[in-house]
């Protein structure tokens, strides 16, 4: 956590990077009549869902099935946040509904 | 008098398109800066200082990559591990420029702000909205851009603004990340397509945490990633 300004300086850049390569890459390489590579396309198409898994995957990596409390709060808010998408399919509701549950189920059920 | 009719034109060019691009902007703007206050809200309670965080939405503004940018900062210093990630995650917007490569020919000096800034919302408003034929499209399509930066921009200046107010018991905020990336998960696989990706996607992560651990699966995770999604790439398996 204790990053010099720096580091964080050459960090926000490094996310920065990443963002503008995939918004300019189609500019510079779309050149006259050749098409984008159509691997490239794939992908463009195939990652997002795959790195919304991964994303997902990552806010449960630090919790543990063996001890108590057996990752239920976040099984039960992550329930939450699905059923409350897909019955509102409104992602502000869902995101904050789901947060509000577990920040409830750390302070008053799973103590 | 050809000067002053000349200055006049483009002001009105200007000012025409800013009309018709603010009321299509406008019903997309609440949520977004509600977003970029909820991201401003959980950069201040994660111990970075206000100006980092505004920094970070004014030269990257890429939603999704900025809140999963949270954890791995928090980790420590990894910036090459950023840079995939983000790029990787804004993979989308790799289709947004074949659509409008027309349009920003056209663009001139405005071409590297709206390269810079595309986003979701400016791709969408600016694709599926044909605007009076005398409205300048470039200018049509800047303002949207525009209007999406300001309030992303300005929405996590006010969250960060907020977030330093915030003293109290915050244990569990946190969880509004996983909670906006199950959401962005679900959005993805609504497309009956993309679900095998979905599912490529989930097995790859949990295979790469399994083996390497939480500490530094995610480079490893994102490359057979890579791998298995061209390795499966036109064949029906599910």
């Amino acid at each position: 956590m204790d990053l010099t300004p720096v580091e964080l300086l050459i960090f926000v850049l490094a996310i920065a990077a990443g963002a503008f390569l995939s918004r300019v890459l189609p500019f510079v390489l779309f050149r006259g009549d050749k098409p984008l590579p159509s691997g490239i396309l794939y992908l463009g198409g195939a990652l997002p869902p795959a790195m919304m898994a991964l994303l997902v995957v990552d806010g449960f990596k630090s919790v543990s099935l063996l001890q108590y409390p057996y990752a239920l709060p976040e099984m039960l808010s992550a329930g939450v946040v699905i059923a409350l998408h897909l019955y509102k399919k409104n992602a502000l509701l869902s995101i904050f509904g789901g947060t509000a549950v577990y920040m409830i189920a750390l302070r008053f059920i799973f103590v | 008098m050809d000067r002053t009719a000349e200055t006049r034109t483009g002001a009105s060019l200007w000012k025409e398109s800013f009309y018709a691009a603010f009321p299509r902007t406008l019903p997309i703007l609440p949520s977004l800066i509600a977003l970029a206050v909820t991201y401003g809200v959980l950069m201040t309670a994660s111990g970075f200082g206000w100006i980092w965080t505004v920094l970070m939405s004014a030269v990257a503004f890429c939603g999704t990559a900025q809140f999963a940018a949270i954890p791995l900062m928090l980790g420590g210093f990894a910036p090459v591990q950023g840079f995939i990630l983000s790029f990787l995650i804004n993979s989308r917007h790799l289709f947004y420029g074949i659509p409008l490569l027309d349009t920003f020919k056209k663009a001139g000096k405005l071409r590297p702000f709206m390269i810079f800034a595309l986003n979701d919302e400016a791709f969408a408003i600016s694709c599926s909205t044909e605007p009076d034929p005398r409205i300048s499209r470039v200018h049509y399509h800047f303002w949207v851009t525009m209007l999406t930066y300001t309030g992303w921009v300005g929405g996590t200046m006010l969250g960060a603004a907020a977030g330093r107010l915030i003293t109290g018991n915050v244990a569990g905020l946190d969880f509004a990340m996983t909670a906006l990336f199950i959401v962005m998960f679900l959005e993805q696989i609504r497309k009956k397509e993309k679900i095998k990706f979905a599912g490529i996607g989930l097995c790859c992560s949990i295979v790469a945490l399994l083996i390497v651990g939480s500490a530094a699966y995610m480079i490893p995770a994102m490359a057979i990633m890579v791998v298995c999604l061209l390795g499966g790439r036109g064949r029906k398996w599910i």
